[in-house]
C-alpha cells in the first residue's frame, strides 16, 4: 500500500534508539566518545522503561500526546505497549512490525517491503551490537555533550533515508537514555521522553 | 518355399513391422492417463486440479541448517536465480508480498475493490467516525505507516484491503525473508508454468531450482551446512515415476534372470531356453504395437506393466517343451496341448478384454497390450516355434522329481476336506469383514513415502498454505455471473468467519468484482460537492487542518468517473495470476475457485452457501471426499467389469465343454483359491484395493491353464510326470514375476504382485487337490479336439 511505502521512518528511529542507548555503561574514568557508548550497549539484554510521546504532524492542528511502557530484548524484540489516549500493542520481531489495534485489528508489515525502513533497521541493529563501522555506513555519526549530558546526533547518509529524515537527535544522561527527537523534512517532528525501570 | 519357411519369413517381416510402429510412437508418462475419461461435474473439477491446478504446480522449498543470515542470504539468491528462469512463473520468498504494479492496481481502485464502500461510509456520520479512528492511529505506532495516504483514504480501504489479500495467515518474515513460525526454515514457493501433471517439466523445473541452489550455496560463505528441502506434487509426480522405473526394471530384470536361471537349470539347453522366449518377446512387440496403433502413444507404467505378460506367454513355451516326448517330439507334443493351450488362452482374453471398457486409460491400454500379447504369442507358439526347431526334435532329459511329484498330486485329493473347510472359514472370515472390505482411501493408495509425506505436510502448515480439502466451485455460463455468484459466496463465508467455523477464504472477486458489484459501489460515492458537505461537517471540533482532504475528494471523484475493471485492467503479475487462476472458462462455461482455510464444520458452510440461495450455483466441494468418491466409482467399475470377465469365461467353457460338470471341475479350485486368496489379504493388509481386482483378473487368466490341465486328467506316468513338472515351473515362473513386483512400495505394483503370486500359487494348489480323476485310477475326461 501506499501508506505503507511511503512511510516516515520517524517512528522506527524512536523505538530503535532504545536498542541504542538504553544504558550507557561507560567507564566512568575513561574517554567519553561515540566508541565507549557502543561498546556499553552491547552489554544490555533487556530493558524496560515508560515514555511519553509528543507528535507534532502538518496534517493536525495541536499535537497529538501519548504514553506507555517500553520493552526491549536482545538482539531483536521491541514491544511498545501504549495505553493513553487508546490502548495498543506493538512489536518488532525479526523484520516483521505488528500492531493491535484497541478493536483487536491487527496490522503486519515487514521490513522487507520498505527498504528504506530496513536499512535503518539494520543500521541500528549493528549500532546495538556495537558495531560503528555499519552505524557509519548508514550515518554520520556525532556525540555531543558531556557524559552527564549528552547528545548523539544521526545524520541519514542514504538518499532514501535523507529525503524523508533530517536529524535524529538521541539525548541521555550517563548510562541512562532520555529523550529521542526525529526530524523529518516535511516539517514533521516527534519527541520521545523516556524513564528507566531501572536507572543506574 | 516350404510352409515353414515361409511362417518364418512372415514371422520375422511382422516384427520388424512392429518394431517400426513401436519406435514411432510417442512415449508418455502423464499420470493423467490413469485418471479417468468422464466423471460428473465436480469430479471434473478435481481432475482439473489433480491436473493442472494452480495447487498441482507449487514448489514448496524450504531451507535449513546454518545461520538464519545464512539461510535469509541463500533464500534471496535462490529466489532471485530462479525469477531469472523460464520455468517458473512465480517465485515468493517473502521479500515482497505485494509487487509495485499490484499495489497500485490495489491503491487506485480502491472504491470499486473495497467492501466496505457504501452511501454510509460516506455520509457525515460514517466519515467522522473514520475521521477518530485515523486520530487514533496518527497516535499509535502506526502512524508512519499511515500518515501520508490519510489524506487520501480517510476510510482506510487501501489498508482495510491489503489486510484482506494478505490473508488472515500471519506471515512471520525474518532477516527479510519468509520463515517458519519458529524462524529454523527459510520457505520459498515456486509456481512453475507448466502443468503438475507434465512430469517432464516438473522434473525440470525440479532440477532449476537444486541447480540454483546448489550455485547459491557455492556463492555464499558458511553456506555448506545449509540443507535444501523440495515437496510438491510435481516433484511427488517426478518422485513416483522414477521409483517406479526403477522399481519395474529392477523387479522385472530380477525376475527374468530367476527365471532364465531355473528354466536353463531345466532344460540344460540354451538353444531350448531361447526358444522358450520367441513366444515371450513376439508378444510383448505385438502389444505393444497394438497401444501404439489403438491409443496413437504408450504409457510407460502400460510398458513395465507389460513384462508381467512374461508370467503367461513363458508357461506356453514351458508346456510345450516340458511336455514333450521322444515319440513325435515337439510337433506331437502340440498338437497334444493344443486344444488346452487355446483354451486356456481365450479364457484370459476373455477376461481381459472388460479391461477394454475401464475409464483408465492405462488400464485400457493394459488390456489391449495383455490380449493382443497373448494372442501373439499363442500364434507363434502354435506356428513358429514347431518351425524353428528341428524335424522330430524333443527335449526328453528325465526330470529327477516328476515321479514324486505326480504322486504327490495323486494324493492331493485327500486333503479335499481340509481344503473344503479352510474354503468354509474364508468365506465366513471375509463375510464377517465385509462392511470394511475396501480402501477408498485415495491417501492410502499413494505411492509417496511417510517420510515425504510428512514434509509436505510440515512444509504446507509452515506456509500456511489454504485448505487442500474444501474449496467453494462457483459455476455460469459467463464472466458476470460466475463472479456475482462469487461475491455473493463471499457474503457468505464472511459470516462464517466471524462465527470462527472458517478463518479465511480467497475468490477472483476480491481482485476483479463483477460489474453490478463495481457499478453498485461507484454509485454508492457521493457527488464532489455533497462529499465536500459531509467532510466539511463531519470535521466539524476535530484537530485536523483545513483543506488537507482535498486529495480524498478529487480521488473519490475520480474513482466515480473511471471505467469498469476487467481482466485486462490488472497488469501486476500476482494478481493477474491469482485472478487467471481463480476463474476459468472451459467448453462455454465459466468455473470460479474460491479456496478456502480453516474449515472446522462444513454441513454449516453448506447451509450458509444455501441460506444464501446459492444451491445450484456454488458448492463446497470436498475433494477429499470427492476423490474417495471417485475411487469407489473406479473400484465398483472396475468390480463390474471383473465380474463380467468372469460370467464371459464361464459361457465360454460351457460352450467348449458342454458340460456343466466339467465347467464346474475347472472353475471351481479358481473359485475356491480366490476365496482363499482374498481372506489372505485382508488378513495381511485389512483392506482390498481397486489393485488387487485387476489382480484377480490376472489370476484367473494365468490359473485357468493349470486347472484346464488338470482337467485333462492326463496325470500318470512319464507323461502326467512332465505335465506336473510343467505346470509346477509356469508357477514357480509366475510367483517369481510378481512376487518380484511386490517387494515394491508402489502400491499398484505392491497389490498386483502380491495378489497373483498368492493366487496362482494357490490355484495350482486347489487345482490338484480338487479336480476329480486325479489318483491312482485315471478316468480321462478330454473333449473332442483337434489341431
Amino acid at each position: 500500500m501506499r501508506a505503507a511505502c511511503e512511510a516516515t521512518l520517524r517512528q522506527w528511529v524512536v523505538l530503535i534508539s532504545l536498542l541504542v542507548v538504553v544504558r550507557a555503561h561507560a567507564d566512568e574514568h575513561g574517554v567519553w566518545n561515540v566508541e565507549a557508548l557502543m561498546a556499553a550497549r552491547q552489554q544490555v539484554k533487556s530493558d524496560s522503561a515508560t515514555f511519553v510521546e509528543h507528535k507534532y504532524l502538518r496534517i493536525l492542528m495541536q499535537r497529538i500526546e501519548s504514553s506507555g511502557t517500553l520493552h526491549y530484548e536482545a538482539p531483536d524484540w521491541i514491544q511498545k505497549v501504549t495505553t493513553k489516549p487508546t490502548q495498543e500493542t506493538f512489536e518488532l520481531r525479526g523484520d516483521t512490525v505488528s500492531s493491535i489495534q484497541r478493536d483487536g485489528q491487527r496490522f503486519t508489515a515487514t521490513l522487507g517491503e520498505h527498504p528504506e525502513m530496513a536499512a535503518l533497521v539494520e543500521a541500528m541493529r549493528s549500532t546495538l551490537a556495537g558495531d560503528l563501522i555499519t552505524l557509519r555506513q548508514h550515518y554520520t555519526v556525532e556525540l555531543q555533550g558531556s557524559r552527564d549530558r549528552w547528545q548523539l546526533r544521526l545524520t541519514p547518509k542514504e538518499r532514501f533515508v535523507s529525503e524523508k529524515v533530517g536529524e535524529i537527535v538521541i539525548s541521555g544522561s550517563l548510562a541512562a537514555l532520555t529523550l529521542v527527537e526525529v526530524h523529518e523534512r516535511d516539517g514533521d517532528r516527534s519527541e520521545m521522553f523516556i524513564q528507566s525501570d531501572d536507572p543506574r | 518355399m516350404s510352409r515353414r519357411r515361409l511362417a518364418i519369413l512372415l514371422w520375422l517381416s511382422s516384427l520388424s513391422l512392429l518394431i517400426i510402429v513401436i519406435v514411432k510412437t510417442p512415449f508418455t508418462t502423464d499420470m493423467s492417463a490413469f485418471l479417468p475419461r468422464a466423471p460428473s461435474p465436480p469430479q471434473q473439477v478435481l481432475v482439473d486440479q489433480l491436473r493442472d491446478g494452480v495447487a498441482s504446480r507449487l514448489i514448496l522449498i524450504g531451507i535449513e541448517g546454518a545461520t538464519p543470515v545464512v539461510r535469509s542470504v541463500i533464500s534471496r539468491d535462490l529466489a532471485n536465480r530462479l525469477r531469472g528462469l523460464s520455468e517458473f512463473e512465480l517465485i515468493d520468498n517473502g521479500e515482497e508480498s505485494i509487487s509495485k504494479a499490484d499495489a497500485n492496481y490495489v491503491w487506485r481502485n480502491r472504491y470499486v475493490l473495497s467492501s466496505a464502500v457504501s452511501s454510509e461510509h460516506f455520509s457525515e456520520e460514517g466519515l467522522r467516525q473514520a475521521l477518530q479512528r485515523d486520530l487514533e492511529l496518527l497516535a499509535s505506532a502506526m502512524e508512519p505507516l499511515v500518515k501520508d495516504s490519510i489524506v487520501h483514504d480517510p476510510t482506510g480501504e487501501a489498508l482495510s484491503l491489503g489486510r484482506t489479500f494478505a490473508g488472515d495467515t500471519h506471515r512471520e518474515i525474518r532477516d527479510g525473508v519468509w520463515t517458519s513460525q519458529d524462524g529454523a526454515r527459510a520457505l520459498i514457493v515456486a509456481q512453475t508454468r507448466a502443468a503438475g501433471f507434465d512430469i517432464d517439466a516438473q522434473e525440470a523445473a525440479w532440477d532449476a531450482v537444486r541447480l540454483a541452489f546448489a550455485q547459491s550455496q557455492r556463492k555464499v560463505n558458511g553456506a555448506t551446512e545449509v540443507r535444501l528441502l523440495t515437496s510438491g506434487p510435481g516433484i511427488f509426480g517426478v518422485k513416483t515415476r522414477a521409483e517406479m522405473k526403477h522399481d519395474i526394471s529392477v523387479y522385472s530384470t530380477a525376475a527374468v534372470t530367476v527365471i532364465v536361471t531355473l528354466l536353463f537349470l531345466l532344460y540344460r539347453s540354451l538353444w531350448v531356453l531361447a526358444l522358450t522366449m520367441v513366444p515371450v518377446m513376439s508378444g510383448a512387440l505385438a502389444g505393444l504395437a497394438a497401444v501404439c496403433l489403438w491409443s496413437g502413444f504408450v504409457h510407460g507404467i502400460t510398458v513395465g506393466f507389460g513384462v508381467t505378460l512374461i508370467g503367461e506367454s513363458v508357461d506356453y513355451a514351458i508346456y510345450l517343451f516340458v511336455q514333450s516326448k521322444s515319440q513325435g517330439g515337439t510337433q506331437a507334443s502340440l498338437a497334444r496341448i493344443w486344444p488346452t493351450l487355446r483354451i486356456g488362452a481365450l479364457v484370459s482374453i476373455c477376461g481381459f478384454l472388460s479391461m477394454l471398457f475401464s475409464s483408465f486409460t492405462g488400464f485400457v491400454q493394459l488390456g489391449v497390450f495383455t490380449i493382443v500379447g497373448l494372442a501373439s504369442a499363442l500364434t507363434v507358439t502354435r506356428f513358429i516355434l514347431p518351425s524353428l526347431v528341428p524335424q522330430g526334435f524333443a527335449w526328453t532329459r528325465d526330470i529327477v522329481f516328476a515321479p514324486t511329484l505326480l504322486s504327490l498330486v495323486n494324493r492331493a485329493g485327500t486333503l479335499r476336506v481340509p481344503l473344503i473347510l479352510l474354503t468354509g472359514s474364508a468365506v465366513l472370515f471375509i463375510a464377517s469383514e465385509r462392511d470394511s472390505l475396501w480402501r477408498d482411501d485415495l491417501a492410502s493408495m499413494s505411492p509417496i513415502s511417510a517420510a515425504d509425506q510428512r514434509l509436505d505436510h510440515a512444509l504446507r502448515q509452515d506456509m500456511g498454505a489454504p485448505d487442500v480439502r474444501y474449496v467453494v466451485i462457483a459455476s455460469a455460463a459467463d464472466q458476470q455471473s460466475v463472479l456475482e455468484i462469487c461475491e455473493r459466496a463471499g457474503d457468505a463465508l464472511q459470516q462464517l468467519i466471524a462465527d470462527r467455523t472458517l478463518t479465511g477464504f480467497d475468490g477472483p472477486c476480491r481482485y476483479l468484482p463483477s460489474n453490478k458489484t463495481q457499478i453498485a459501489r461507484k454509485a454508492a460515492l457521493p457527488k464532489q460537492e455533497a462529499l465536500r458537505i459531509n467532510l466539511a461537517q463531519a470535521l466539524a471540533g476535530l484537530p485536523f487542518a483545513p483543506k488537507v482532504f482535498s486529495p480524498f475528494l478529487d480521488e473519490v471523484a475520480a474513482a466515480r468517473e473511471a471505467s469498469l475493471l476487467r481482466r485486462e485492467s490488472l497488469v501486476g503479475a500476482a494478481l493477474a495470476f491469482k485472478v487467471d487462476s481463480l476463474l476459468l472458462s472451459r467448453n462455454e462455461q465459466w468455473v470460479a475457485t474460491m479456496p478456502l482455510s480453516g474449515v472446522t464444520e462444513p454441513e454449516r458452510l453448506i447451509a450458509a452457501l444455501a441460506s444464501h440461495g446459492l444451491s445450484g450455483e456454488a458448492s463446497l466441494l470436498d475433494l477429499k471426499a470427492e476423490s474417495d468418491r471417485l475411487l469407489e466409482r473406479y473400484r465398483h467399475e472396475s468390480l463390474v467389469l471383473a465380474s463380467l470377465g468372469s460370467i464371459v469365461i464361464a459361457a465360454l467353457l460351457l460352450i467348449y465343454f458342454r458340460s456343466f460338470r466339467q465347467c464346474a471341475v475347472v472353475l471351481t479350485p479358481l473359485i475356491v483359491a480366490l476365496i482363499i486368496t482374498i481372506a489372505v489379504l485382508i488378513l495381511e493388509h485389512g483392506q482390498l484395493s481397486l489393485f488387487n481386482i485387476f489382480g484377480f483378473l490376472l489370476v484367473v487368466a494365468v490359473s485357468s491353464n493349470y486347472c484346464l490341465f488338470f482337467q485333462r486328467g492326463d496325470m500318470h506316468g512319464d507323461h502326467g510326470g512332465r505335465t506336473a513338472t510343467s505346470l509346477l515351473v509356469a508357477n514357480i515362473c509366475t510367483v517369481i514375476g510378481f512376487g518380484a513386483l511386490s517387494i515394491s512400495r508402489i502400491p499398484v505394483l505392491f497389490d498386483l504382485g502380491r495378489t497373483v503370486a498368492i493366487g496362482t500359487a494357490l490355484s495350482l494348489l486347489t487345482a490338484a487337490i480338487l479336480t476329480p480323476g486325479l489318483g491312482p485310477i485315471q478316468k480321462p475326461t478330454q473333449p473332442e479336439s483337434s489341431l
